[in-house]
């Protein structure tokens, strides 16, 4: 019997067809191919796949009513559903009942092979219906979010350059703010070269103690320091065949930068205490936060390493300057979270898109995804609206105030009489709530603007006008 | 396809997302695509481009003259998956809008505005495969 994973494949489309059989034929697996729900169904029965990629959308029957089919006959079966943009809430759906992950058209190769293979590696018992049937609450593969989503140019081009590089030996630097993906991009590349099926391994350079740094990344042998009880096989070794990944690169201790610039240089390794080197084939890629020719200027990492490391640049763009990606990252990231907390969620507002848009998002990608995690986690409902949002995330955006627009060529100059004859008689809430009305009207009837110029959070505009409307 | 940009008047009035800042082509994209299927499905690859973008460019405009909002989703969702696996971005972004318009099931004013440019696009995307596939033997 054959090792080779058989994966059954339900899309109708044709030249996806071809497209995703050459892409999982290249990374070894056996696939059959059914065009509709009816076939899908026969092979199912006929192959017992060893994993189901299964389009939402057939031409003859909804595709999750199928995958309830195929988990009633085997309900060990994992299944990665294939939606696309606009259909978030069908995944949430699939996610549900029983699916194992699921995948948004158009998706590349390294994000596709990446979550057959988490498919694969999951616990059979995952996603298994309760014994008294009812929807399934399957705990979502974190796969979800190992690709880089976005569909701006700025994204785009890292992707290119991704495939661009993934086949050569050369080292790759990658710098961009703090949730920008870099080890996404890193596990991206892996993933494309032909190192795929070695190890990807991670070393966080800033977050382990100087002390231990050599023996974590060269190993040691037993006795070779106090507490060295046995023998330690170090990163750079564990990484034989595959990929090192240096985070924080820039972090690492200037002691032991020569020794990783020796390792660079003539691929061996030397544990610490042991008397030889030994041979490793390790393809580097590393990363920083930081600007790594300010930290070479200031001393604090050496120019030849540098120059040794950076020979192919990957610059992560940040947030804000990715267009809409910020709306696809939130709303693949809603579709996960809702299920996890088991929330009704559909989708984002449209008043929350408009304001997710504008805003600096500091914590880029990573901090869209604790927003959302935050708001699945404390609510419930169809959409995430504006009073759901974490209230920092608006005093961050209050901290830059909208000015406000110049006045009309016509308007009288003699403000201070014309504003007392406007507020004269009225109340201070009567007052507050001309204030507040104007300021939305300005901004066309969006709350999120109309409270960033008024320098109060959207969610205390949005209880103000609930207390109008209700007659308080 | 070329990087020209027509102007979007119309949507741009309508208060419809502008979609003008994606390439027609992505053209790294498309030659990474066809390195990864390589010359032998690199052929079948064309040919099937080219019955599916027809097909669905038949459908998705009889679908929007009915309307039959349903069809339209349907065939936004293959447009999505086929534009963005060939590196047709701005395709790609028209057919998302559109589908999730559709979703909304809206009385289709918006969809119908967007129609020319996904037509447009369609075509013009029809005529770089069939120019590719031209260099290309035939059986």
């Amino acid at each position: 019997m054959s090792d080779i994973p058989t994966l059954l494949l339900v899309e109708d489309t044709a030249s996806l067809q071809v497209v995703y059989r050459s892409v999982l034929e290249a990374a070894g697996y056996q696939v059959e191919i059914a065009p509709d729900a009816a076939r899908g169904l026969v092979a199912f029965r006929k192959l017992n796949p060893a994993a189901v990629l299964l389009d939402i959308m057939l031409p003859d029957r909804d595709g999750l009513s199928l995958m309830s089919e195929m988990l009633e006959e085997r309900p060990e079966t994992r299944v990665v559903v294939i939606t696309s943009n606009g259909s978030i809430n069908k995944a949430v759906e699939a996610m549900r009942a029983g699916a194992q992950d699921f995948l948004v058209k158009p998706f590349d190769e390294a994000r596709f092979l990446a979550t057959v293979r988490n498919a694969l590696r999951a616990d059979p018992d995952a996603g298994a219906p309760p014994a008294q049937g009812g929807p399934t609450m399957a705990r979502p593969s974190p796969t979800g979010f190992r690709g880089l989503l976005g569909s701006s140019p700025a994204i785009r081009q890292v992707e290119d350059r991704i495939r661009s590089v993934a086949r050569s030996m050369a080292s790759v630097f990658i710098t961009g703010e703090s949730g920008t993906g870099k080890e996404l991009c890193a596990q991206a590349i892996h993933d494309l070269s032909p190192r795929a099926r070695g190890p990807f391994i991670v070393l966080n350079c800033g977050a382990i103690p100087s002390d231990t740094l050599e023996s974590e990344v060269f190993g040691h042998i037993r006795g070779a320091f106090p507490g060295a009880v046995n023998d330690k096989a170090g990163a750079a070794v564990v990484a034989d065949g595959g990929t090192l990944f240096l985070d924080q690169v820039c972090e690492m201790d200037l002691a032991l930068q020569p020794k990783l610039l020796r390792f660079l240089q003539t691929s061996s390794v030397t544990p610490v205490g042991a008397a030889r080197p030994r041979r490793v084939d390790v393809r580097i890629i590393c990363a920083t936060n930081r600007d790594p020719l300010d930290a070479v200027r200031r001393g604090t990492f050496r120019e030849d390493l540098y120059y040794r490391l950076h020979v192919v640049p990957i610059r992560m763009p940040a947030l804000r300057d990715r267009g809409d990606d910020v709306i696809e990252i939130a709303e693949a990231a809603l579709a996960r979270y809702t299920v996890e907390e088991g929330r009704r969620f559909t989708g984002l507002s449209d008043e929350v898109r408009a304001l997710f848009r504008t805003l600096p998002w500091p914590g880029n990608a990573r901090q869209v995804l604790n927003v959302i995690r935050n708001v699945a986690v404390l609510h419930d409902g169809d959409l995430v609206t504006s009073d759901m949002l974490p209230e920092d995330l608006m005093v961050a955006e209050i901290a830059d105030p909208v000015p406000l627009p110049p006045p009309a060529p016509d308007a009288p100059t003699d403000v201070p009489d014309q504003l007392g004859h406007l507020l004269a008689g009225r109340t201070l809430a009567q007052i507050e709530r001309l204030a507040v009305e104007a300021a939305i009207e300005r901004h066309g009837g969006s709350l999120p603007r109309a409270a960033r110029e008024l320098g109060v959070a959207p969610s205390t505009l949005y209880r103000k006008r609930e207390g109008w409307l209700s007659g308080e | 396809m070329t990087a020209d940009m027509p102007p979007i008047q119309q949507a741009h009035d309508a208060g419809l997302p502008v979609f003008y800042d994606q390439p027609e082509l992505c053209i790294n994209r498309y030659n990474s695509l066809m390195r990864m299927v390589g010359p032998a499905r690199g052929v079948d690859l064309l040919d099937q481009l080219a019955i599916d973008i027809q097909d669905a460019r038949q459908r998705i405009g009889a679908a929007v003259t009915i309307p039959d909002w349903t069809v339209v989703r349907a065939q936004c969702h293959i447009l999505i998956g086929v534009s963005g696996t060939v590196g047709a971005e701005r395709l790609q972004r028209i057919a998302e809008i559109v589908n999730r318009t559709a979703c909304e099931q809206t009385d289709g004013a918006e969809i119908r505005v967007l129609m020319p440019d996904l037509l447009q696009q369609l075509d013009r995307l029809a005529a770089f495969i069939a120019d590719r596939r031209s260099e290309l033997p035939y059986e």
